[in-house]
């Protein structure tokens, strides 16, 4: 057992809710009661997975697994006999929830509502699924559970007057909703307002069963989720204010005030669910993404499956206290969904599976000693309240909640064609569990899953994610063909929905677009993705100069997205010019200012203009947001040095070396701050024996078939003050004469030590040669690509004026083969970086190149004389 | 020692009484209910006022 630092938790969901709301509630007193939780416990954001849909990740937040292997894989799943389809049900799990994991150490769960729970599971404890609080007759109707709501059976008749049905909701209870319409009594006049009714109704019937249980029931292990601050965000988060242009002043008036109520009515639901607990009860309140509220609240909701999710943002919220856990609002950060079933089993003092995809979220415990782990839950027999594979539930039971699916606009409304229609879930379905895959790293997998849906329907948000997973696994020719594909098939689709608009219009159907809708465009622009995925594709294959006005042709028509400004910032910090990198950081940080990576370029551009001050609250900030990336901690202290808090600076260091074992130019910062600074020999002596034991040299191989203009690149360098190795007597200005590269590549096949001649150097090594070079080392390889006709053609020339000597024109065409020998090779060696050059480029763009040379080399580099190098010739 | 609150439950219900849960739910019923029946009796006895 590990340590047990409480008896008893309460795990409280609250879909979307984000802190973009809730502050400013607080800060109004108008959230008392979240506002005096997180100030007795831990708070901060916490990262959803993609993509951000509710069934798939509250599955994750329960089992600490991605979709692939938990099995839920969007909202709605087919029949076991593909003769239609039903909300995702608890059967589709393949993976052990918490709640399993503790029916199997003797801890009685109640869980209500849980998304996806139907049918209940037969736990040590009481189940209500989330079909629980679904109305399917009229008011007055005999509103009958369906089968499976509730486990164990004989609970049905306490729980089932608990449910409140949305026509029950009275003037009264709607006015702080909707005061308008509640003061001219017309609630149910129209389709929104009736919506809202029906999402207080089900947030009251969950309240009330989950109420109940704690009061009525023992329990060990609580779980209570609610979908209404979601509901009421889709259907009202347009009308928050401020008010944008399009929002007309008679809907802002009526549903500006629905978000805020909602938020209040969770705040006063948690007063009540908190005053059920003892004090040896630990409580988890968290949401599974955020819902923009702002600015980036999306114009349009694209016409497709899942498409609300648009709305959804990347952070949620997560609020922790009671046993175990630190008092008085320290905020955390780094946390993650998947985190939550280890952080409940660590808290128990129970072992964490390694196969979990999570980690224990120590920040927020008082005492950091270490969970202990199994291999897996999954091998632990024993009884687990899981239901057997083969159960099935009745479908049918389950259509109401799929028409409320269809009425949020999560899913299309059935087809005729069952079979098709079927078969399209499965592949919104896998392309959904593919997209969960690229989120968990799972590259290659999701890569065959989105080749395959793709060429079945051409879907082009398929084709979209595809060329983003090409990019991600390098494979640039083919995310390069595919762009040109998806442009293709993107003025295609717009032509053919403007067609069927267009004929629509004509008979007079209702629309689902608006005037000012793009689809009326007769030559639409391409989507923005596409620009965008090319800029990335530029930028992948070192071509920033090319890459930067397609960014900023992006950047202007897309004012949402902080990943365009932070890539022109990057590139900007490349090339030295600190003042724009500063200004598109700033104009990243405004769209996300909770950005870590954000706060840190800002800071290392205020860094690299000595404007220190500023820049020590960047990497604060930005530690603060995310704390396990040890470059902030480096370049903090560096920082710190130049403001000469050499203490402090050691301790940002140490704390980097910490997070990366072996950072050398921390242990160099820590020697010379021990040596020079802090007077203490024995410690910079430590260091100083660290880096001499543990850290290689480091060599820079230009590389290239022969010809190819590695000479060239060897000169730039040299040029831009980098020591350089040449073979004596070579004259590198002769081109008449064959290419050589540097003798030592021979030595090294009989004597790898030989080596460290070459350390912090350059030297020109063939392709066909590079897997000589020893392992022990780092390498950075410039790769000089030409175009073979080029090469040809030169080899020719220089052929007949020496007749010998020269590479045999077979090696030359035997170039792809030593390319991929070579690629293998560095694939392998995690020591070795490679850049690859193209030799035009270096004629067309020699600023532009040299200046991605040099930060590739990582030197402070004469980029000038570097450049002259290429101009003079 | 939590305070005390007291609510003044009314069969129109309100988000004050649904926040309460289980509680909250089972005493709207019931004003609900009594509400019900002294509108029945009242309707009885306007009945009984005009038979007579």
């Amino acid at each position: 057992m590990g340590k047990q630092r409480t008896k008893k938790v309460l795990v409280v969901g609250w879909d979307a809710a984000d802190w973009k709301v809730i502050e400013p509630l607080m800060q109004q007193g108008k959230m008392p009661a979240l506002k005096k939780f997180i100030e007795e416990g831990v708070y901060g954001r916490i990262q959803t997975l993609d993509p951000p849909l509710s069934p798939m990740l509250w599955t994750s937040i329960a089992t600490g697994f991605r979709a692939d292997r938990h099995g839920i894989g969007g909202f709605i799943e087919p029949l076991p006999d593909g003769s239609g389809l039903r909300p995702v049900t608890t059967t589709s799990r393949k993976v052990k929830a918490i709640w399993n994991i503790l029916n199997q150490v003797g801890k009685r769960s109640n869980v209500v509502a849980w998304w996806p729970s139907n049918p209940a599971e037969p736990i040590n404890g009481v189940m209500v699924s989330n079909l629980y609080q679904v109305a399917n007759k009229p008011l007055g109707k005999e509103w009958e559970m369906p089968k499976g709501t509730i486990h164990p059976e004989s609970m049905i008749d306490e729980l089932k007057d608990l449910r409140v049905h949305p026509q029950e909701i009275s003037l009264s209870m709607a006015a702080p909703f909707i005061p308008k319409l509640a003061k001219e009594k017309e609630l149910k006049k129209e389709k929104r307002s009736i919506g809202i009714a029906k999402v207080i109704a089900h947030a009251a019937s969950v309240h009330a069963a989950s109420t109940h249980l704690m009061e009525k029931k023992d329990w060990d292990f609580m779980a209570v989720y609610h979908d209404a601050i979601d509901h009421f965000c889709h259907l009202t988060m347009r009308f928050h204010p401020p008010r944008r242009p399009q929002i007309s002043e008679e809907d802002f008036t009526t549903y500006s005030g629905v978000v805020e109520a909602g938020y209040r009515f969770h705040d006063m639901m948690l007063e009540r669910t908190l005053e059920l607990i003892d004090e040896d009860t630990t409580v988890i309140l968290l949401s599974d993404h955020g819902f923009h509220s702002d600015h980036q609240r999306p114009l349009y909701i694209p016409n497709e499956p899942s498409g609300p999710a648009v709305e959804h943002s990347p952070y949620g919220i997560i609020a922790m206290r009671g046993p175990g856990i630190k008092k008085g609002g320290v905020e955390i950060s780094g946390t993650s969904v998947l985190d939550i079933t280890p952080t409940i089993l660590a808290l128990y003092g129970l072992p964490v599976g390694k196969d979990m995809e999570g980690k224990v979220i120590y920040q927020a415990f008082e005492d950091v000693s270490p969970a202990e782990y199994i291999e897996s839950w999954e091998k632990v027999e024993g009884e687990h309240g899981m239901h057997s594979q083969e159960q099935q539930e009745d479908p049918w039971a389950a259509q109401e909640a799929l028409q409320q699916l269809v009425e949020l606009g999560y899913i299309d409304p059935l087809d005729e064609n069952v079979a098709e229609q079927v078969a399209k879930a499965k592949r919104e379905s896998d392309y959904y569990v593919a997209r969960n895959m690229i989120n968990g790293g799972r590259i290659h997998q999701a890569v065959e899953i989105l080749e395959r849906i793709f060429e079945e329907s051409k879907i082009t948000r398929y084709g979209q994610r595809l060329a983003f997973a090409f990019l991600e696994l390098k494979w640039y020719l083919k995310c390069q063909s595919l762009i040109a594909e998806l442009r293709i098939l993107e003025k295609e689709n717009h032509r053919k929905t403007l067609e069927r608009a267009k004929k629509q219009k004509a008979e007079g159907k209702k629309l689902l677009y608006d005037d000012e809708h793009p689809i009326w465009r007769e030559e639409v622009e391409e989507p923005l993705y596409l620009d965008y995925l090319e800029a990335l594709l530029l930028l992948a294959i070192n071509q920033p100069w090319k890459a930067e006005p397609i960014l900023k042709r992006v950047q202007k028509k897309n004012l949402t997205n902080p990943d365009v400004s932070m890539n022109i910032g990057k590139i900007f910090l490349m090339r030295k010019k600190y003042a724009p990198a500063e200004k598109e950081f700033i104009r990243a940080l405004a769209i996300d200012d909770r950005s870590a990576q954000g706060h840190y370029c800002l800071g290392l551009s205020y860094l690299r203009r000595n404007k220190t001050e500023p820049a020590l609250d960047e990497f604060l900030t930005a530690i603060q947001q995310n704390f396990y990336v040890p470059t902030f901690h480096y370049h903090l202290g560096e920082t710190l040095v130049r403001l000469n808090d050499f203490e402090s600076a050691v301790q940002a260091f140490e704390v980097a070396i910490r997070l990366t074992p072996g950072m050398a130019k921390a242990h160099k910062w820590l020697h010379k701050l021990y040596s020079e600074e802090l007077n203490d020999p024995k410690k910079a002596e430590h260091h100083q024996r660290f880096l001499e034991k543990n850290i290689r040299g480091e060599v820079v191989v230009v590389t290239g078939l022969p010809n190819s203009g590695a000479t060239k690149v060897l000169q730039m360098l040299q040029a831009g003050g980098q020591e350089i190795l040449v073979n004596s007597g070579e004259d590198l200005n002769d081109t008449t004469k064959p290419e050589q590269e540097y003798s030592l590549i021979v030595k090294l096949r009989k004597d790898k030590a030989a080596i460290s001649q070459a350390r912090d150097k350059a030297m020109k090594v063939f392709v066909q040669n590079i897997m000589n070079l020893p392992e022990h080392y780092t390498y950075k390889v410039i790769f000089v690509n030409r175009n073979l006709d080029e090469i040809v053609s030169q080899q020719k020339k220089i052929m007949a004026k020496v007749k010998k000597n020269a590479l045999p024109m077979d090696a030359v065409y035997n170039f792809q083969e030593q390319l991929n020998k070579m690629d293998n090779w560095i694939s392998a060696n995690p020591n070795v970086r490679k850049l690859n050059v193209e030799f035009n480029d270096l004629l067309d763009f020699p600023k532009e190149t040299s200046e991605v040379i040099a930060d590739f080399i990582g030197k402070d580099l004469n980029t000038k004389a570097m450049t002259s190098l290429i101009d003079e010739k | 020692m939590k305070e005390k609150k007291e609510f003044k439950v009314t069969a129109e219900g309100s988000l004050g009484i649904l926040a309460l849960g289980a509680v909250g739910i089972r005493l709207w019923r019931q004003a609900k209910e009594e509400k019900e029946k002294t509108k029945g009796k009242t309707k009885r006895s306007e009945n009984g006022k005009t038979k007579n």
